[in-house]
């Protein structure tokens, strides 16, 4: 979708992170984190990316760290 | 940390806001004046939320409004100084009259809906769904102008319907060539209804914008979001991943 796309590539691990380490279903994390389920669908299938803000409180709710959750695509980790 | 946003698909303030727009524009029947319901409907909780007294919408849904609003910004603008060139610069004595205003209004707000359905359903799903409601409401109104003209012209009348839904279910599967047959109906719907006279001398004459950007408007909308969205299907609230 070009019109969401962002600047920069930004791969993130909500999904596998809020399944398998949380166990959370997508709404009860979006609950949790004070956004619609939607916004956390968004991210996860990379259509989105949170502000600074929201990346610290789902890393807090996860139990991880915001680098586990997002990083550069390799493309761009070098510059 | 934001307060936590309760995840109704319509916030109370949404539905007040869309029952004084129905509102509003039905009273004008009995005085433009209730026009300024309409508008405290439409523009009144974008307002509310700049100045920070309704926060009824997350980080996303607010990025998509400022993107929606951008394109109407984009779209309205664009009409305007091209209507108004046209209308200063013609030989013949077009008045800037009331039409104006309205061919203005109906580009932003088209402009803004499909926009904010876009960000919300993604491409695929809003074409679908425009297809659906486009087909519907065509259906609606066949069947009420042919309540007293006998069956076989309703029947007829409602088959006119039929080719929307085809192209909903087409968009579905085939997503490319359901938006060229799309852009293909939007071409056609414009010379069968005559809207290229838009472009002739009179433009406001019986309302022709508006009439071009409801009947074209959908049709090109969808066939360029099926053309143009390349990952989008799956996308939106309903095409989540629920773990």
């Amino acid at each position: 979708m070009p019109l969401m796309k962002p600047r920069h590539d930004i791969l993130n691990d909500l999904r596998r992170l809020r399944v398998e380490k949380a166990g959370l279903t997508q709404q009860q994390l979006a609950d949790l984190a004070g956004v619609t389920r939607q916004t956390i669908l968004s991210i996860e299938k990379g259509k989105y990316s949170p502000t600074v803000g929201l990346a610290l409180r789902l890393a807090r709710i996860l139990g991880v760290t915001v680098e586990d959750l997002f990083s550069l695509s390799p493309g761009e980790s070098h510059e | 940390m934001n307060e936590p946003i309760r995840n109704r698909r319509l916030s109370p303030v949404t539905l007040i806001a869309a029952v004084l727009v129905t509102a509003g524009f039905a009273l004008t029947a009995v005085s433009w004046g209730f026009l300024v319901l309409a508008a405290v409907g439409a523009f009144g909780p974008g307002i509310l939320r700049e100045l920070g007294w309704v926060r009824d919408k997350d980080e996303l849904q607010m990025q998509a409004a400022y993107r929606a609003g951008y394109h109407a910004y984009l779209a309205g603008g664009l009409v305007a100084m091209l209507l108004i060139a046209r209308v200063r610069s013609s030989a013949a004595d077009l008045s800037l009259s009331d039409e104006l205003g309205t061919a203005i209004l109906s580009v932003m707000w088209f402009t803004w809906l499909i926009s904010s359905l876009h960000a919300y359903w993604g491409g695929y799903r809003t074409a679908q769904r425009i297809l659906i409601i486009f087909g519907s409401v065509w259906l609606l109104f066949n069947i009420l102008g042919n309540l007293q003209g006998g069956v076989t012209a309703l029947l007829m009348q409602s088959l006119l319907a039929v080719p929307f839904f085809a192209l909903a279910w087409l968009a579905r599967r085939w997503p490319r060539p359901a938006g060229v047959l799309l852009l293909g109906t939007a071409a056609f719907c414009g010379y069968f209804f005559h809207l290229y006279e838009v472009f002739g001398a009179d433009p406001f004459s019986r309302g022709r914008i508006e009439v071009a950007v409801l009947f074209m408007g959908p049709l090109l909308a969808c066939g360029l979001m099926l053309l143009a969205d390349r990952d989008s299907a799956g996308d939106g609230v309903e095409g989540g991943l629920q773990a």
